[in-house]
């Protein structure tokens, strides 16, 4: 039944202004951790540690975002005692927002190990791998984003399906390197930094299916997590 | 839109002045009207005291009797009489011949016998009634002096108290009896007391012995029937209408009757009491049962309206506690509303016995303006009420009733006065806040 | 034309024949059901065919805008509707299976069973003892003085106002506080032994401390009563009731658990009065 959530509408319009800010800062923060995660792919593509020089003062950036927006989060809670979908509405984005920020952490490190690596001439056979998992994870977030922005059920059922596809990849790049490892000791450092980015770049899609399960949250008002991507759709039903 | 702002500036200035300008004219308006109201007032406030000062002073001299003490020797032979005769005798014995005698012994001066009668004159015609009374009462005064303080004739007593000692001819008397009044006056056995008779008798020719005993008991009698009529007739009424009765036409057209009602004048009241009660129902003429019926008629719809209105303004948050723990309709009214709404029935009631203590025209038409010298004993006698006295009074062609008028009227007031205050008193008193 | 694309809040319920209240209306083993319910005030329409279950010891709470015919509809449950003229109830309505608009119920009784609070705090003009004894002297639910003293002073330590008045019961009920007062309502209500409990509005009156302290007594009081209440407060709903009812223009559109109802109700009515976007 609550195929479409609607933000506006109230009769306080104030409240409905409120509810927009938030949205709107939520989402200029998903903009901020995409350009972070977009960086580290950029970086990863020309092989050159320049695009991740300022992932530093972002990330700070970022940071002060979700601060802000849990206090405003707070707010409304506290002044507007939201009900029913408004309620959900600021649940999910207080969570999401939690989410957000850690993406920003993760593409962060990512960044940092890439510059790292660079510093350490790594082969490009080494992380070769690695840009087609950082283009999925792009890819997931930026679907992600759209909807949280849309607010749309269908679309986060697909992105949890999508994560395990990530996963897959993440075997597969870990198994990779794991042979590299065991044929060329002497670059296991390079190998590791690797490694710990692919950690990131899973654990950002991880995240990305957290704010995808808020979402079906705030459209459904039925809890989603800890359920087999699979069944979600017959819980819905 | 520059074009507004700039506009926006100089219209805010000239409403302003605008408001301003209309301020003055509003604040000027408002002071005239508290004047309007502050001289009406002062022109009731005139009224009523003119009104009181014009019969307080006409009226207070009748407060006052004049007596004359005069020393009287009840002698035996004159009397015929003995310290032993029983009442039989003394009542057979002429006291008037006694009295004149007595009375002509003391002033040899009256001879002719105009001058006699009008010697005579000088005291209440019924002095010798009076000094009969005494020796009835008191046998053993007979062969002795007493001194008696002999109530002056209306006459004598107008004369007394406004025209002693000045040449105006206000009173009838003659020249010898005033000659004789003087004479008295100058002894100093003329003395002016509290007149207990206006309280203590009823009506009589002689002003000077008439008061208002027997009217005070006919009102009061009257407005006894007229209280134990109303009151129950006009509560159940209040309470059916305002808590049992569907409204529907019919309530709505007794509703409509009843405030018609409060305005028919009294006197087409005291018509339809003479048609029913005393020629359908052959009543007795000018007894209070009477004058009681026919006020209630007049007193019922004061007292429904009021009591309507009071029943009205209990909340009805009571009543639905009262229903809301299981209380039937009776109960509830009974319980809760008739003790909240009591001090506005009883102050409406008050009202209305007031309003019926004044009344006048419908008792004329049933026959209580009738001359009446008995005090009523029960509401079936004859009796006469306190207004109607003042209006047989005014009429009266005696100067002294026109004393007599005034005081009757400020002990009417005083009455009305009191009923007034208490139904005030009674409201604050009762009221109780919910 | 944009109308036709919103969403018609009055569209939504006008299903041909019976409009259907979505949720669980009914319950297994209920102490009051109400069945096909109208209530008509002369010609008008006040309720139309509600069907709810109310359960034992539950408390339920009605929601809804001003004029949904929440309060007329706890008012059918005692028959205070009664006292109006132009109001006329059809349906069944039962307690405990017995059909209470029946002849042979005797609607004296009916309102002992089912007592009843109102929106304004309404001691009788009387002591704070006799508003309590009021519905036991008019019941004869005592023989005695001593029987009497002790139902006053169980009720008023039921409502947690024992210490508060117990110097001072020969005292004008008046001269209490308004939440005071409000709870004397309550203890005088319970001093007759009622089964359910109707509240119309309690706290509207009330401070929000008061307030609190009423909705305490109204959770303590739902180990042992029955009570349906009427609430302009969709956080007093969310805080004291274990189901809610929303009305809207006199129908009944979803009964469910207070918890679901105000964290994803089933109906874009329910749905739109608690978030504000009607009302």
């Amino acid at each position: 039944m609550n195929e479409e959530i609607q933000v506006g509408g109230h009769i306080s319009r104030q409240f409905d202004q409120e509810l927009e800010d938030v949205r709107a800062r939520v989402m200029k923060m998903g903009g901020m951790v995409e350009a972070q995660l977009d960086k580290a792919l950029t970086a990863l593509r020309e092989g050159d540690a320049a695009a991740v020089a300022d992932v530093e003062k972002a990330d700070d950036i970022i940071n002060a975002m979700e601060m802000q927006i849990d206090e405003e989060c707070t707010q409304i809670l506290a002044r507007r005692h939201p009900a029913a979908s408004d309620l959900r509405l600021v649940i999910a984005t207080s969570k999401s927002v939690r989410d957000l920020e850690r993406i920003g952490d993760e593409a962060q490190r990512v960044g940092h190990l890439i510059e790292h690596a660079f510093e350490n001439d790594i082969k490009r056979k080494y992380y070769k791998g690695l840009i087609s998992l950082a283009e999925q994870v792009k890819e997931l977030l930026q679907s992600t984003l759209d909807t949280y922005a849309r607010m749309e059920t269908r679309s986060a059922v697909r992105n949890i399906r999508r994560d395990q596809a990530i996963d897959e990849e993440y075997s597969r790049v870990l198994l990779k390197l794991v042979d590299r490892m065991k044929s060329d000791p002497d670059r296991i450092l390079d190998a590791l930094d690797v490694m710990w980015a692919a950690r990131s770049l899973e654990r950002i899609g991880d995240h990305c299916i957290n704010i995808c399960e808020n979402v079906i949250y705030l459209v459904e008002g039925e809890d989603v997590r800890h359920i087999e991507a699979d069944s979600i759709k017959d819980q819905l039903s | 839109m520059t074009e507004q702002i700039t506009e926006a500036t100089p219209m805010k200035d000239t409403t302003r002045s605008l408001r301003e300008a209309r301020l003055k004219k509003r604040h000027a308006a408002e002071k005239r009207f508290q004047w309007y109201g502050r001289l009406s007032i002062a022109f009731g406030i005139a009224c009523v005291l003119f009104l009181f000062y014009d019969i307080i002073s006409k009226g207070h001299g009748a407060f006052f009797q004049t007596y004359i003490n005069m020393e009287i020797e009840f002698d035996g032979e004159k009397l015929g009489l003995t310290p032993d005769s029983s009442e039989e005798e003394i009542r057979a014995a002429s006291f008037n011949s006694f009295f004149k005698k007595t009375l002509r012994e003391k002033y040899p001066a009256a001879e002719t016998r105009r001058e006699k009668s009008q010697l005579y004159a000088v005291f209440t015609s019924d002095m010798p009634l009076i000094l009969r009374d005494m020796v009835i009462a008191d046998p053993s005064i007979i062969g002795t002096k007493q001194t008696v303080s002999m109530i002056a004739d209306d006459d004598t007593d107008v004369y007394v108290k406004h025209a002693l000692g000045t040449d105006s001819d206000i009173s009838r008397m003659g020249d010898f009896q005033r000659s004789i009044v003087d004479d008295l006056h100058q002894r100093g056995m003329i003395e002016k007391k509290f007149n207990a008779i206006f309280f203590s008798n009823s009506d009589s020719r002689e002003p000077e012995l008439a008061g208002i005993r027997g009217a005070i008991t006919g009102s009061f009698l009257t407005l006894m029937v007229t209280l134990l009529m109303s009151f129950p007739i006009a509560v159940a009424t209040a309470i059916y209408l305002e808590e049992f009765a569907p409204t529907n036409k019919f309530t709505d057209f007794i509703e409509v009757n009843i405030n018609n009602l409060a305005a028919v004048p009294s006197v087409i009241f005291g018509l339809l009491g003479l048609a029913v009660f005393i020629n359908f129902f052959g009543m007795p003429r000018s007894v209070p049962m009477v004058g009681g019926f026919v006020l209630t008629l007049m007193t019922l719809p004061t007292i429904i309206i009021s009591s309507r209105a009071s029943i009205k303004a209990v909340p009805p948050s009571i009543r639905e506690a009262a229903m809301g723990m299981g209380a039937s309709k009776v109960q509830t009214v009974i319980h809760h509303v008739l003790p909240l709404a009591m001090p506005g029935m009883l102050t409406g009631t008050i009202i209305g016995m007031a309003q019926a203590l004044g009344e006048t025209a419908p008792l004329l038409m049933i026959g209580m303006v009738a001359f009446i010298v008995d005090v009523p004993g029960s509401v079936t006698d004859p009796a006469t009420v306190l207004p109607v006295q003042i209006f047989l009074w005014s009429d009266s062609p005696e100067r002294a009733f026109v004393e007599k008028t005034s005081a009757a009227i400020m002990v009417l007031l005083t009455f009305l006065i009191i009923m007034n205050s208490t139904a005030v008193w009674l409201r604050k008193r009762l009221e109780r806040r919910w | 034309m944009n109308t036709a694309q919103k969403t018609n809040p009055e569209a939504a319920v006008e299903i041909p024949g019976k409009y259907q209240t979505v949720g669980h209306p009914l319950l297994d083993d209920p102490k009051m059901t109400v069945r096909s319910t109208s209530v008509f005030y002369a010609e008008k329409q006040a309720i139309f065919d509600v069907d709810l279950d109310i359960g034992k010891n539950e408390v339920i709470s009605m929601i809804g805008p001003s004029g949904c015919g929440k309060s007329t509809f706890l008012r059918c449950l005692n028959r205070m509707n009664d006292t109006i003229d132009i109001c006329r109830v059809e349906g069944d309505l039962r307690l405990d299976d017995e059909d209470i608009y029946s002849k042979k119920i005797d609607v004296v009784e009916l309102r002992a069973r089912v007592g009843m609070v109102f929106q304004k705090p309404n001691p009788f003009p009387k002591s704070i003892y006799e508003n309590v004894a009021y519905g036991a002297r008019i019941h004869g639910l005592t023989d005695n003085k001593v029987q009497l003293d002790e139902l006053v002073e169980k009720s008023l330590v039921r409502c947690g106002l024992w210490n508060e008045v117990k110097d001072r019961l020969e005292e004008p009920a008046t001269g209490l506080s308004g939440g005071q007062q409000q709870r004397l309502c309550i203890a005088r209500a319970i001093a007759v032994g009622p089964e359910v409990i109707l509240m119309d509005e309690p706290c509207s009156a009330l401070d929000p401390i008061a307030t609190a302290t009423v909705e305490e007594l109204i959770h303590e009081l739902s180990e042992n009563f029955t009570i349906a209440i009427v609430t302009h407060s969709m956080q007093q709903a969310a805080r004291v009731s274990q189901r809610t009812a929303y009305f809207h223009l006199g129908k009944l559109i979803e009964v469910n658990e207070t918890s679901q109802v105000f964290t994803n109700p089933e109906h874009k009515l329910t749905e739109e009065y608690i978030t504000g976007r009607i009302g």
